[in-house]
């Protein structure tokens, strides 16, 4: 690839990552919630609503102009104003949405392994960690996702393998009617999850050829219901619907609880540590969408942005929840519903306005 | 800046493994004690909990240790912290032993374990029906062997006996969650069964199960209604049961489950047979013969089938996930099949069925009285 140029593989396997976070923290709960042990059939109307949506984006980026960014796309779909009041917005949202995932990736690793840990250093080290690689390029940090995915790829099949024989089929089957109503519910909790995907066309400009390819994209969304299967059957199977759905983060009680032969065992600290690369891309991703936003609006390059960014994402998460259960509240409830509107509403909207002002 | 990332990153997999104190970050797995067992009872209004360490870890005998606390984690705290040797390490804990006297602690264990980092919720559970669980940890203790490997041991092979099942934490909360009631095994001190110099002075003996349902113990079931808990629950594993002369191994009993529209819920069970002793010189090849064998085995489950639905009954709880079973024989649940119904207070049908499928190498009786096929046709009438 020439020029500091990325692939759209390479961007959607970045998104993949980023999506796993997501996928561990809210999802086996959102399934045992709202569709309770056979959940996982969810995943077949999560598919058909992102094929759809994928072929909707498709259609609504085809014509625009190659290279532009999904940050491009806005300002000039809203005009000088609108447009760029809804980026500051989106910025805003982004921001936040990095403090966010900031502290509940310290909140895993202070409920799951260091309980007596200080939660400001762990923010810390994370902010700085992923501004670091946000102030760099981005070519460098697809490279980091490509070594991190293959990491995380192998520790996930590792985990289902010994976790397998631990599933009964019996937690995994329905009650005497199927949930239909609990069923979609839970199809949108994975749409939501995995829609993480859909600020990485931000990164457009960046890739080659510069435009979404529905291929790829739909590649990674198959990857990532993959995901959702293993982590939804594995969790579900394993601890039964009413039990994960009490738990803070069944995923690693799962794995905790992973006992094969007495050779297998305690590998949980482990599998945790390694999961950090999953936030740390998402946090690394966050930091340098908004940094491109900064150089969007401004015209020139604005490097020191992830820092500052970062430097705010923390103090924020710091200071707005600084206990554990405003981060699961917000976990459940207020961050995926602020998500779907936008991925699903603010975003699709815009771009449909701007391609109609180009026809007119 | 791909090589500064990862650089970046090779120590996080390092540092960030969690093994270790807020001190060192390092703890010498040879400072530890694994704790293999946690017993806990209930003296003066305090909990007292007794842990012992398992026998195999460096070939070491157990080592048995005791702390008190107002609450079950300070008891667990105050050993973690006491002036042992070693620190108390709780994450190989493979069960929990619970004291008569601190039955009505039972939920509060639930819940410290499902918080722990440490511990896991496959940890096997079990309810001591007599002394404490102090004194049965102790006296089960010796150079070669301690509590761990008994209950370990029955684990193992109760389910052989139908005797019993060991069901962890885990499946414990989740029966809770499910059906609001949970089984959970009983064991009780016996005198030792290895006489050999240097034995324990006890071993561990296997009783019913103990049914808890409002967050207490509401009864426990005789040795007869535990063997049909488990045979309703798909929980037999080769039993072996003596008929009047004859002793057979179950190799296979499968309950189903039905809801037909007249409210009933009919169950019935398939039971395959092997005959590892006959005594009774019963000549086993003989159909009619092994037809009134099958009848024998057919009975006794029955009577085990019925005496458990009927403890179910009394303690008006679902105790063998009955309810659960008719929901799932239709699991898409489309239009057509019945309502579940509510399984305490439904009339049920029930029939079982006993197949004698092997007899191993001797199809008759072994001619011991030099007989030869007289004995067999005499053991026939």
């Amino acid at each position: 690839m020439q020029n500091g140029k990325i692939s759209f593989s390479q961007l959607m396997s970045m998104a993949f990552l980023s999506a796993l976070g997501p996928v561990i923290r809210l999802l086996p709960w959102a399934f045992a919630r709202f569709g309770g042990g056979a959940s996982f059939l969810a995943l077949l109307p999560a598919a058909g609503i992102l094929y759809i949506f994928i072929y909707g984006m498709s259609r609504l980026l085809r014509r625009g102009k190659p290279g532009v960014s999904l940050w491009g796309l806005l300002r000039a779909s809203g005009g000088p104003v609108i447009g760029t009041a809804v980026c500051l917005l989106l910025g805003l949202w982004l921001l936040a949405y990095t403090a966010f995932t900031l502290r509940s990736g310290v909140e895993r690793l202070i409920s799951c392994v260091y309980t007596e840990g200080k939660p400001w250093l762990l923010s810390t080290v994370m902010a700085a960690l992923a501004a670091a690689a946000a102030s760099g390029r981005l070519k460098s940090l697809a490279g980091a996702g490509r070594v991190l995915a293959l990491l995380l790829g192998a520790v996930m099949v590792l985990v289902c393998a010994l976790a397998l024989p631990g599933v009964r089929v019996r937690n995994l089957l329905p009650d005497a009617r199927l949930d239909w109503s609990g069923l979609l519910w839970s199809a949108l909790a994975a749409v939501n999850v995995l829609s993480v995907g859909v600020y990485f066309l931000v990164f457009l400009g960046d890739t080659e050829p510069r435009t979404l390819r529905p291929g790829p994209a739909r590649l990674a969304a198959l990857a990532g219901l993959l995901a959702c299967l293993a982590v939804a059957v594995m969790t579900v199977g394993t601890l039964s619907a009413p039990v994960t759905e009490k738990l803070q983060f069944p995923f690693f009680v799962l794995i905790r609880n992973i006992r094969e032969l007495r050779i297998a065992e305690r590998f949980e600290a482990l599998v945790i540590a390694v999961w950090v690369g999953a936030d740390f891309m998402l946090l690394a991703s966050l930091l340098f969408m908004l940094r491109r936003l900064a150089e969007t609006l401004t015209g020139r390059g604005c490097r020191p942005v992830p820092a500052l960014a970062a430097a705010a994402a923390n103090a924020a998460g710091m200071l707005v929840s600084d206990d554990a259960f405003a981060v699961h509240r917000l976990s459940k409830y207020a961050i995926p519903l602020i998500n779907i509107v936008v991925v699903f509403g603010v975003i699709p909207i815009m771009l449909r306005v701007g391609k109609k002002a180009k026809k007119r | 800046m791909r090589r500064r990332i990862l650089l970046a990153l090779l120590p996080m997999l390092l540092l960030l493994s969690g093994c270790g104190d807020r001190r060192t970050a390092i703890r010498d797995v040879r400072d530890l004690e694994l704790i293999s067992t946690l017993g806990v009872d209930k003296r003066d209004g305090q909990i007292v909990v007794t842990a012992s360490t398992g026998t195999d870890v460096g070939e070491k005998p157990a080592k048995v240790f005791t702390a008190a606390g107002e609450s079950l984690a300070l008891a667990v705290e105050h050993l973690r912290r006491s002036y042992t040797k070693g620190e108390a390490f709780f994450a190989y804990t493979e069960h929990v032993l619970i004291g008569p006297d601190a039955w009505d602690v039972l939920p509060a264990a639930l819940d410290l374990v499902t918080r722990s980092t440490d511990m896991r919720l496959g940890v096997n559970l079990f309810l001591l029906t007599e002394g404490t669980a102090e004194d049965l940890m102790v006296n089960c203790q010796c150079d070669s062997t301690g509590v761990s490997d008994m209950l370990a041991a029955v684990a193992r092979e109760a389910p052989r006996f139908g005797r019993g099942h060991v069901f962890t934490c885990g499946d414990v909360l989740s029966a809770l969650a499910q059906r609001g009631c949970a089984l959970v095994q009983t064991v009780r001190q016996a005198p030792a069964e290895e006489l050999s110099e240097g034995a324990p002075k006890a071993s561990v003996e296997t009783g019913g199960f103990a049914v808890l349902k409002d967050g207490r113990v509401a009864g426990i079931a005789t040795r007869e209604e535990t063997a049909g808990m488990m045979l309703l629950m798909n929980l037999s594993e080769n039993q072996t049961v003596a008929l009047d002369g004859v002793t057979v191994e179950l190799t296979e009993a499968t309950a189903r489950f039905d809801a037909r529209a007249s409210g009933e819920i009919a169950v019935e069970v398939a039971a395959a047979a092997t005959v590892v002793e006959n005594a009774a010189g019963i000549a086993v090849s003989d159909p009619d013969s092994r037809a009134l064998l099958e009848r024998k085995i057919a009975l006794l489950l029955l009577g085990q089938i019925k005496s458990a639905l009927s403890r179910a009954e009394s303690l008006e709880a679902d105790v063998c996930d009955i309810g659960r079973s008719l929901a799932l024989a239709h699991p898409l649940g489309f239009a057509g099949q019945p309502a579940v119904r509510d399984v305490p207070g439904a009339t049920y049908s029930l029939r079982v069925t006993a197949a004698i499928t092997r007899t191993y190498d001797v199809a008759d009786p072994v001619p011991l009285t030099g007989q030869g096929e007289k004995g067999a046709g005499n053991a026939k009438r």
